[in-house]
């Protein structure tokens, strides 16, 4: 019996031990934020593009900013940042585009599905390196909308910021194993990605779709709209094309077609170009690796036809 | 809810402290009800054939005990009703496609539209762990329970219900029955357990997983990166598998009720048999219990020990799915075990280090395991035996996987020598060095583990 009041007694003190004893590595390690970039705005200054892409993967495995330049004769510089989403197009456009010298640039943004009207700034779960080198502190607006971390995420960062350094930490081991293949750790990922992607087994879309008007009011894209007109940018929103193959239900092509629409009248109302990819018959399954992306053997010839349809004849 | 998230702790701890406060028979009941809500998580309407499941084993069960005389007739409808509710969710679209394809391959146009189909998650689990219970009351190896909640709570104890262990009623269902008392020493290894199931996934099986996936999602890899994706397979479904384990049976622990041990230390395995008698211990002795020793088993002669052994092992890799790689590894695996009962008649096999047999079937089943990850076998000739070797890049993933994998390593010399521990020290200084684990754990977790987690791969099956 006494074992069983002392064992009750126990269970406590070891539940604190649990919590609290893994957060001494942060204490010793530690984590700085990481400062705003300068050299960024420095380096887009330095090129003084006419034509800027800002998206994701999405952009990144589409297009070509060397083939627009020779097709357009301007100017090109894409900015994609893989797994980034509308906070951190948000952040590039204010923070980098919006502060550079140049006159009147073109943005492209491109994007997938309802992704421009959500209220995150990584696709997949908050990566602070991402965002870090981009925010130039208090951020109100930015932290007012971004809904990419929960309440227990931000507890759990806050007792354990270790978290924070974990790619860094990883990094160290890549480095390790860089001491027996003598191959750069940072150009694994590339080495990679350069034997080329194969195409997947598709699932279908089960993407949910809530109504327009109360996703755009908790969304990024008004801030968005107000900082292009602000620094005089010239933007254009590209809803790129799902691999054809993905089965969709009807209910929920419906719920897309009529997502499109509003989305397209509310753009026209602020004047911002819109290019709706969607249903363009040179895009076909054989392109895509997966449902969104694009294979690297059809990048050149993707970047080809959209600069001479969209660019080049904009209409 | 996954049981790797923060949902799932807090609803481990609620569950367990409104427990360990209840009576027995209110005990079962809240973790029947609690059962039922975790896999509700999943999908509600799920759910209901979850309980038809559980109330069909339990009339079964009740039916086969009070009228001995047609208990033939109620085995067989029990097994065809688990059984092809089993092969409707999971086999439906496999057999439209193969139907379709065969048509096509007459030159006759034919359109079935496949079936939007939503597979129950852990129907393979609790399909095998309900018909073993109903089994095993016509055999009269285990009494019948006239206690609806006990049965339900048998079928869908929410710790094994998406993954296993497959538990029999001898072992689980009695467990319901007893008494458990609280015990300080049971909770720290229980939360010991979940911390390196934990690890397992979040540190080992994902970072792995992530250098296997960039391996397959390459168009043409090359043999020499194409094996090593085999291997970091190899390492990613067995800390996968292990760590639901042991999630598994640590929140089970903490509740006090012992699960069964699914794994054995594969690695360390010197055979095809010692192999399977260490790698989901609980499928292979369902499949050994329930098919292949009532077909007769090695009794009946030679031609039919292996013609058991196929179908048994056709049986698993069918199990895991509706796909011909599943199939062709099942069979890959029968031609393992039955060439090794006729090799190990041989004096020289017996001479053969223990270190080299582990290698070769360490290499016998790495070969097996791309089967298993790649569904498209033109992609395993294509890479596998051609391309460039890729030495350097081949050495730094290889070097990485290591590093992932040196934990596992630590882990199974401490379990060789655990008993010492045991033996040694007294409860309080086993609840100290517990707890030392699961902190250690948590912390490597916290430094290492993975940003996005992927599910469980044993969820699909």
């Amino acid at each position: 019996m006494k074992f069983r009041y002392l064992s009750i007694l126990t269970l406590p003190v070891i539940l604190i031990a649990y919590i609290a004893l893994p957060a001494v590595p942060s204490l010793v390690l530690g984590y700085e934020l990481e400062q705003f970039d300068h050299k960024s705005i420095e380096k887009l200054e330095q090129q003084n593009p006419s034509l800027i892409f800002l998206g994701n993967s999405i952009l990144d495995t589409r297009i070509d900013p060397k083939t627009v330049s020779e097709i357009t004769e301007i100017p090109t510089q894409s900015l994609a940042i893989n797994g980034s989403a509308p906070g951190i197009w948000y952040l590039q456009l204010k923070n980098i585009i919006g502060q550079t010298s140049i006159k009147s640039p073109v943005v492209h943004i491109f994007f997938y599905d309802n992704l421009i009207t959500q209220p995150i700034s990584t696709t997949g779960r908050s990566d602070n390196n991402l965002i870090e080198p981009l925010l130039v502190y208090p951020e109100e607006l930015f932290f007012s909308i971004s809904r990419d971390t929960s309440w227990k995420d931000n507890l759990t960062l806050s007792i354990y910021p270790i978290i924070k350094r974990r790619e860094e930490i990883k990094t160290y081991l890549n480095q390790f194993a860089s001491l027996f293949s003598s191959i750069d750790s940072e150009s694994v990922q590339f080495k990679i990605d350069s034997f080329g992607k194969r195409q997947i087994v598709l699932k279908p879309n089960t993407r949910k779709y809530y109504p327009f008007y109360e996703e755009i009011e908790k969304s990024f894209l008004p801030a968005i709209i107000q900082i292009a007109k602000e620094k005089k940018i010239d933007l254009v929103l590209v809803k790129t094309s799902k691999n054809p193959s993905v089965s969709t239900k009807i209910e929920t092509q419906n719920l897309q077609k009529s997502y499109v629409e509003n989305l397209s009248s509310y753009l026209n109302s602020n004047g911002v170009h819109f290019i709706d990819m969607t249903e363009v018959d040179w895009i076909d399954a054989a392109m895509f690796y997966d449902s969104a992306h694009i294979r690297s053997r059809y990048k050149i010839h993707y970047t080809e036809l959209f600069t001479k349809n969209f660019i080049k004849n904009p209409s | 809810m996954t049981f790797t998230s923060l949902n799932y702790l807090f609803f481990l701890g609620g569950v367990g402290l409104l427990y360990w406060l209840l009576p027995l028979k209110k005990q079962n009941i809240l973790l029947l009800a609690v059962s039922y809500y975790f896999y509700a998580f999943v999908e509600i309407k799920l759910a209901i054939i979850l309980a038809i499941y559980s109330v069909m084993t339990y009339l079964f069960g009740l039916l086969i005990e009070r009228d001995r005389s047609h208990a033939k007739i109620y085995l067989l409808f029990s097994t065809f009703g688990a059984i092809g509710t089993l092969g409707y969710f999971k086999y439906s679209n496999f057999f439209i496609s193969q139907v379709t394809k065969l048509i096509s391959g007459y030159g006759l146009e034919i359109n079935l539209a496949t079936l939007y189909i939503i597979i129950p998650i852990g129907i393979s689990f609790y399909a095998f762990q309900s018909l073993s219970y109903v089994i095993d009351v016509y055999n009269k190896k285990t009494n019948y329970r006239n206690n609806i909640i006990d049965v339900a709570l048998f079928v869908s104890f929410f710790p094994q219900l998406l993954s296993g262990p497959i538990e029999r009623s001898n072992k689980l269902l009695t467990q319901f029955e007893n008494k458990r008392t609280y015990n300080i020493e049971n909770i720290t290894s229980g939360l010991a357990l979940i911390s390196w199931g934990f690890f397992q996934k979040l540190v080992i099986a994902d970072n792995v997983g992530k250098i296997c996936d960039s391996i397959f999602s390459a168009d043409s890899p090359g043999f020499g990166l194409f094996w090593t994706g085999v291997l970091a397979f190899s390492v990613q479904i067995f800390a996968d598998f292990s760590a639901y384990t042991d999630i598994a049976r640590g929140s089970s622990r903490i509740l006090g009720i012992e699960l069964s041990k699914n794994f054995n230390n594969p690695w360390l395995s010197n055979s095809p048999t010692n192999f399977w008698k260490r790698w989901h211990i609980t499928l292979s002795s369902w499949l050994r219990d329930y098919v292949y020793i009532p077909l007769g088993g090695n009794r009946k002669g030679t031609m039919i020990a292996i013609r058991n052994v196929i179908i048994v092992f056709l049986l698993g890799g069918i199990w895991h799915g509706a796909s011909w790689n599943f199939v062709i590894w099942g069979f890959y695996h029968a031609v393992l075990v039955i060439t090794e009962t006729f090799v190990k008649q041989f004096q020289f096999v017996l001479r053969i280090p223990r270190i080299l047999k582990v290698v070769l079937t360490t290499i016998l089943f790495m070969f097996g395991w791309s089967f298993f990850r790649e569904s498209d076998i033109s992609y395993i000739v294509n890479n596998g035996f051609t391309g460039s070797p890729n030495t350097l890049f081949t050495l730094h993933l290889l070097v990485l996987i290591f590093i992932y994998t040196i934990p596992m390593f630590v882990f199974i010399i401490m379990i060789k020598k655990r008993h010492i521990v045991i033996t040694r020290f007294n409860s309080y200084i086993m609840v100290i060095l517990n707890t030392i684990l699961g902190v250690i754990c948590v912390t490597g977790i916290l430094i290492l583990g993975t940003t996005t987690t992927n599910d469980f791969i044993y969820y699909i099956f």
